[in-house]
């Protein structure tokens, strides 16, 4: 197992699987959601496998429901740790959030409370999480849609958790920009209140409008490109932590892979910048 | 015990199926946007379907296949963490309410679907090469009693309406725009997949006669007595080469 390289890398989707594939640059690595990868065979696990020949690979789940109250998933778990030991992945990451209850999964990220509860119940779940997998893994910060009168901020309440549960933390700031429009949490201050030490990866994603409320309720939708204040984001998030593996991420509306090219050379270009400005000083 | 998050998450759960009636209230949060997070599962749900479900949703276009598909999740709500098979049930739920759509062909396209799904993630295997027949007859074996088995991917579909060529020009993204008209007529269907690619054909009924028996469990010699009763005139020796060479069995070893 290597690490991430400290670089700008793509989601992998099947629409550009040959590109991606093909691409000569040395400056690439991908993400999946396993997820999608949970099959007995055929043409997906076969792109996979040479993707992970050519690429550090990173396997970031959406199945766990770490918050959970229901079991984990014997079956998920199962398939989960057959990837990880097929793949051999640079990274493997989860959600800070729940999406199954009473055997029902949702296909989504529900918010947790931020109380010491729900604090004790995460860092126990890591724990078994993470020794099932044989994996120490990141988490992500949640997208937040509903304000919460919650007992702990959420940089408190996620680095309590990673400190107690001996995981890291991967820091969207396209969620952190979408909770500063929809429920006024302070990004910058987000930011700064997370220990560099602490964070792994950054995800950088675009968001929609929701078609009711507009510019007030933001949807992290992945489908559209990154905005500017999310880029924006992005270089005081740098800034802080240092160089990071930076994560695009593009679930929907799919462009040619050289249309995401010029946003992954970007996110590489606020990479490479600390480097400048750290000779310069 | 009760845990301090099983009445949050119990109350947004009812949310997220449905069940929730009135004015929704959530422990800790303020639950104006609620339905933010029911809205993203449905679409997630209704992406799936649409994906593993591309004629059906070409067929009775976006409203109707979105309706479709949201009575599904309700009658069927995901069990499983990974949603890449989603829908096992979809045929059957058509089938049961042709009354309601009044399309009764449409289960027939829902079923080639399906086996087109189940063809793409099927285990890998290694298939039976023709020279393992030709050994066996070159070393004057029993080739009667010879067990085949069918590839892991290999779906027979057999249908009451007879779609394929319409469900094969939405599945390779066709447009139909002319009408098309249909008569109630039994149809078989071999779906599979060779190499990367899902494959498809229709059979005639000594093709089918024979890969049922096979899929049944029978050998060759079985295989082809049910061939020969369903089309007299059925060539086995150019079947057999035809789906051998179209990696239709496995050989006796399995990999991946």
């Amino acid at each position: 197992m290597t690490r991430l390289p400290n670089m700008a890398g793509m989601s992998l989707k099947p629409e550009f699987f040959r590109e991606a594939l093909n691409y000569s640059g040395q400056n690439m690595w991908y993400e999946v959601h396993p997820e999608n990868y949970m099959v007995d065979g055929g043409p997906r696990l076969a792109w996979l496998e040479a993707i992970a020949d050519k690429y550090p690979l990173s396997l970031h789940g959406v199945g766990a429901s770490l918050g959970g109250l229901d079991p984990f998933d014997a079956a998920h778990l199962k398939s989960l740790r057959t990837l990880i030991d097929r793949f051999n992945p640079a990274q493997v990451s989860e959600h800070a959030t729940w999406s199954s209850f009473d055997g029902r999964y949702f296909a989504d990220l529900l918010p947790l409370p931020r109380t010491k509860a729900a604090q004790d119940h995460m860092v126990d779940r890591i724990d078994e999480f993470q020794s099932a997998i044989g994996r120490r893994i990141l988490i992500e910060n949640p997208t937040n849609y509903m304000a919460t009168n919650s007992e702990l901020d959420e940089p408190d309440f996620l680095v309590e958790i990673a400190k107690r549960a001996g995981c890291g933390l991967l820091l969207d700031v396209n969620n952190v920009y979408i909770s500063s429009v929809n429920v006024g949490t302070n990004a910058s201050a987000y930011i700064h209140a997370l220990p560099p030490e602490l964070i792994g990866e950054i995800h950088i994603a675009g968001f929609d409008e929701d078609p009711v409320h507009g510019k007030n309720l933001l949807i992290d939708a992945h489908s559209s490109p990154v905005s500017e204040p999310v880029w924006d984001l992005l270089d005081a998030a740098l800034e802080h932590i240092g160089p990071v593996p930076v994560l695009l991420e593009r679930d929907g509306n799919i462009p040619a892979f050289s249309e995401l090219m010029k946003e992954h050379s970007r996110a590489q270009a606020a990479i490479d910048a600390l480097a400048i400005s750290e000779v310069a000083e | 015990m009760k845990h301090p998050m099983q009445t949050y998450m119990q109350e947004m759960a009812a949310v997220m199926d449905g069940s929730h009636t009135g004015t929704v209230e959530l422990e800790h949060f303020d639950a104006k946007y609620v339905n933010v997070y029911r809205n993203n599962s449905a679409a997630a749900h209704i992406d799936v379907l649409r994906a593993n479900y591309k004629s059906v949703a070409a067929l009775v276009g976006e409203d109707f296949f979105k309706a479709l598909s949201l009575e599904y999740v309700k009658q069927h709500p995901a069990r499983h963490r990974t949603l890449v098979g989603y829908g096992e049930h979809f045929a059957k739920m058509l089938e049961d309410n042709i009354e309601r759509h009044n399309l009764p062909y449409l289960s027939s396209f829902t079923k080639l679907d399906r086996a087109w799904t189940l063809g793409h993630t099927a285990r890998d295997a290694k298939p039976l090469q023709m020279d393992v027949l030709e050994n066996i007859i070159q070393q004057g074996g029993d080739l009667e009693g010879f067990e085949l088995t069918l590839m892991p991917s290999v779906a027979l579909v057999r249908n009451d309406w007879p779609v394929f060529a319409l469900w094969a020009e939405f599945r390779e993204g066709d447009e139909v725009t002319e009408a098309v008209a249909l008569n109630e007529q039994a149809e078989n269907v071999l779906v599979w997949r060779h190499g990367h690619d899902v494959m498809y054909r229709d059979l005639n009924s000594g093709e089918f006669a024979f890969l049922n028996a096979v899929k049944s469990g029978g050998n060759l010699g079985l295989a082809t007595v049910k061939a020969l009763e369903a089309n007299t005139s059925t060539d086995i020796g150019q079947l057999l080469a035809g789906m051998v060479g179209a990696e239709i069995f496995m050989s006796g070893g399995v990999d991946g």
